[in-house]
């Protein structure tokens, strides 16, 4: 079973101080598949990348990365030998030119594709001969990319790949994530753009305050989630709506709103049994992910 | 390629439906015809932008309704005489579906019923009853 | 040891490198060129103002040249400006590229941070080697041009106790720069604690007999080593061993401090 998870965190827990980035987070990204990995600023997606790759240390828990403990640098390595990953901050190197940056690279991978340097090369039209100091913000995380996306890597870790790119570059990028995935790696990437998650990814990891509260498939959102709105005429009892497959409920007046992460003819059923007008709702990912993510739980 | 359009994720559906409706509509157009091949899951997913995944399903499912034909190693096609006569029921079905819910929405229409509420009335049904997403977007 | 992570540390340092180079032929190149206009100056100083108390060292600066070299090059203002370059070519590190931005690449390559510390630690004990043979090069070269006669020997071991005693200073510059956060912070406290070294030292140097207090801080005096070496004995072993050990355990600091800090 193990093998099958390209990442697996168990209860990871970090503490920055007195301050929890991420607590107690227990997932799973299964081989060949796109995960997005969704939230807000702030909610602990890149604190979690940077355990996973060894930058920093879990307070408690722990995690496996192609199946290396995170937490042993020597399994790290290992692991970083298998791994692509593109931060948040897309810096590179102030002191060489496009060029060294790309042989400096180039020297810990074996299984560099120099196919994808030279396509992504002409593609971006990078300047080779030009210090990276000087390369636009574009520029750098086209670099970047690059020098991730040609080190022929099992795992891809992108953390905000197409932030600060304009929509054609952009769209270039997605177009990268899924020619990878077409040759069989895993992505993990994380990302403020609810479109360009729908458009490629196949799983869904939202966290919010460090934690996981929601892990799903886009097929799931299709054809699962839903909806339902019921118009009672006396508030129902909580108990009426613990039924299988309600993860939020929202009450304002006479109305009752459900979300379903399944179920939903079951709960439809019931629902119509004390409510009139019973209506159901197919749920877009981004008002799945908004109601996963307001704080007044029921 | 401009066999197909990237599809909107913003639509409401799902994406592999997009894909399979445009397959579809390609065979009943004749844009695509039996014999033809289908660019391969890499090139089309690299080409709409979407997953992998998400293709390699659209084409089996589609093998299953008899519209493609796998060829294990070589790629996809369209299904030499299942095609026609897929089509051709198929469109037979579509007609007489479309004079349904012609005469359906004209009643509701007659009652007073609005057209956003008459599409929110389908759109709930149809979530309901097959636990698939509705097409109308 | 991993070959491009020395090319890295090589690119990283390069630019200050072949500035400590020029600096190095200029200082080096200045006081054996100048010989005699400075001695010359300090003639007329003599014939002008006979009534001056001059410091015991000056006297002979005027007769002597190797210890003119000694005085000026070796034990003052090449010493103060060699300490610096020494600090100099020990400023980076995984802090460093933290606050600049690049730490999430380097971290992300498969090798170990000992690795990377290792890169940067031997390119700057190389360059800081280069350095001190350039020094001997200019000095030699410059004396020949002058027609001075200079014994190579007596440039070999000065050059040799300031290679030596400047590794401190590269090791605490590459453990400064693994604590301090920020791309120059590092190098301002650097330079503050080793200008107040120099104030409190420079007595020592100039041949006030050493307080004990001030026997743990003497490494400008060890830098500069006795004005004649003639034989080992001349050799201060016991305070190299001590500033050699004491360099070696500040890399381990810096080690320990780049093995466990968060990123």
């Amino acid at each position: 079973m193990k093998q099958s998870y390209a990442i697996e965190t168990d209860n990871l827990t970090k503490y920055y101080g007195d301050f929890e980035a991420v607590r107690g987070l227990t997932m799973r990204v299964p081989k060949g598949t796109i995960t997005g990995f969704l939230g807000q600023n702030g909610a602990g997606k890149s604190s979690t990348i940077r355990m996973l790759l060894g930058m920093s240390r879990p307070t408690r828990g722990n995690g496996r990365v192609l199946d290396f403990d995170i937490a042993d640098e020597k399994q790290s390595i290992e692991m970083r030998k298998r791994v692509a990953y593109v931060g948040e901050d897309k810096r590179l190197y102030d002191y060489t030119t496009v060029r060294q940056m790309i042989d400096f690279t180039k020297a810990f991978y074996p299984g560099w594709r120099a196919e994808i340097e030279q396509k992504l090369l002409d593609e971006f039209r990078l300047p080779t001969d030009r210090p990276t100091k000087k390369l636009s913000k574009g520029m750098r995380t086209q670099l970047a990319l690059l020098l991730a996306f040609a080190r022929g890597a099992e795992l891809l870790v992108l953390d905000e790949p197409t932030e600060g790119l304009d929509p054609v570059m952009a769209e270039k990028v997605l177009e990268l994530v899924v020619g990878a995935a077409a040759d069989g790696a895993t992505i993990f990437f994380s990302s403020h753009q609810i479109a360009e998650v729908e458009q490629i990814a196949d799983r869904i990891l939202l966290i919010d305050r460090g934690q996981l509260v929601l892990e799903t498939t886009l097929e799931s959102i299709s054809t699962d989630f839903r909806r339902i709105r019921g118009v009672y005429d006396s508030a129902p009892k909580p108990s009426a709506l613990a039924i299988d497959g309600v993860t939020r409920i929202a009450v304002d007046g006479r109305v009752v709103s459900v979300m379903a992460s399944h179920n939903a003819v079951t709960i439809a059923e019931r629902m119509k049994a004390s409510a009139s007008a019973v209506e159901v709702m197919p749920m877009t990912l981004k008002e799945i992910v908004l109601e996963s993510l307001k704080r007044d739980q029921a | 390629m401009t066999l197909f359009l990237k599809p909107n994720p913003a639509s409401g559906v799902p994406i592999y439906l997009q894909l399979k409706e445009q397959i579809r509509h390609a065979c009943e157009t004749g844009a695509l015809r039996p014999g033809d091949s289908l660019p391969g899951i890499r090139a089309l997913a690299e080409s709409m932008v979407i997953n992998p995944n998400t293709v390699a399903r659209v084409y089996r499912e589609l093998e299953q309704e008899g519209l493609l034909e796998l060829r294990h190693g070589v790629g996809a096609f369209v299904a030499s005489r299942g095609t026609t006569r897929w089509t051709a029921a198929r469109t037979g079905q579509m007609k007489a579906a479309q004079k349904s819910a012609k005469s359906f929405v004209s009643e509701l229409r007659r009652r007073g019923i609005e057209p956003d509420e008459i599409r929110r009335l389908i759109d709930a049904e149809l979530a309901t009853s097959d636990g698939k997403m509705p097409m109308v977007g | 040891m991993n070959k491009p992570l020395l090319y890295k540390s090589w690119l990283e340092t390069r630019t200050r490198f072949l500035t400590a180079v020029i600096v190095t032929l200029a200082v080096c190149g200045f006081f054996t060129l100048a010989h005699s206009w400075i001695e010359s100056m300090w003639h007329r100083d003599l014939i002008e103002h006979p009534g001056y108390d001059n410091p015991p060292w000056f006297l002979r600066v005027v007769r002597d040249y190797p210890f003119y070299l000694y005085h000026y090059v070796y034990a003052d203002f090449f010493q103060k400006i060699w300490v610096f370059l020494a600090i100099l070519l020990g400023v980076g590190g995984l802090s460093r590229e933290a606050a600049h931005g690049s730490a999430g690449f380097t971290l992300s390559l498969p090798v170990s941070r000992l690795r990377l510390f290792a890169a940067r630690a031997l390119i700057a004990v190389a360059e800081l080697f280069t350095l001190a043979l350039l020094a001997l090069v200019a000095v030699s070269i410059g004396s020949w041009i002058m027609g001075l006669p200079y014994p190579i020997d007596h440039g070999v071991t000065h050059l040799a106790f300031l290679f030596l005693g400047g590794l401190i200073f590269l090791a605490a510059s590459l453990c400064l720069t693994e604590f301090v956060e920020g791309e120059n912070t590092p190098v301002v406290i650097a330079l503050g604690g080793v200008g107040l070294l120099y104030f409190v030292m420079q007595p020592y140097v100039d041949g006030a007999p050493l307080d004990w207090f001030a026997m743990p801080f003497a490494i400008p005096k060890l830098m500069a080593g006795p004005a004649d070496v003639t034989s080992a004995t001349d050799i201060a072993w016991l305070g190299l061993f001590v500033s050699l050990t004491v360099a070696a355990l500040l890399a381990g600091i810096a080690i320990h401090r780049t093995r466990t800090s968060d990123y």
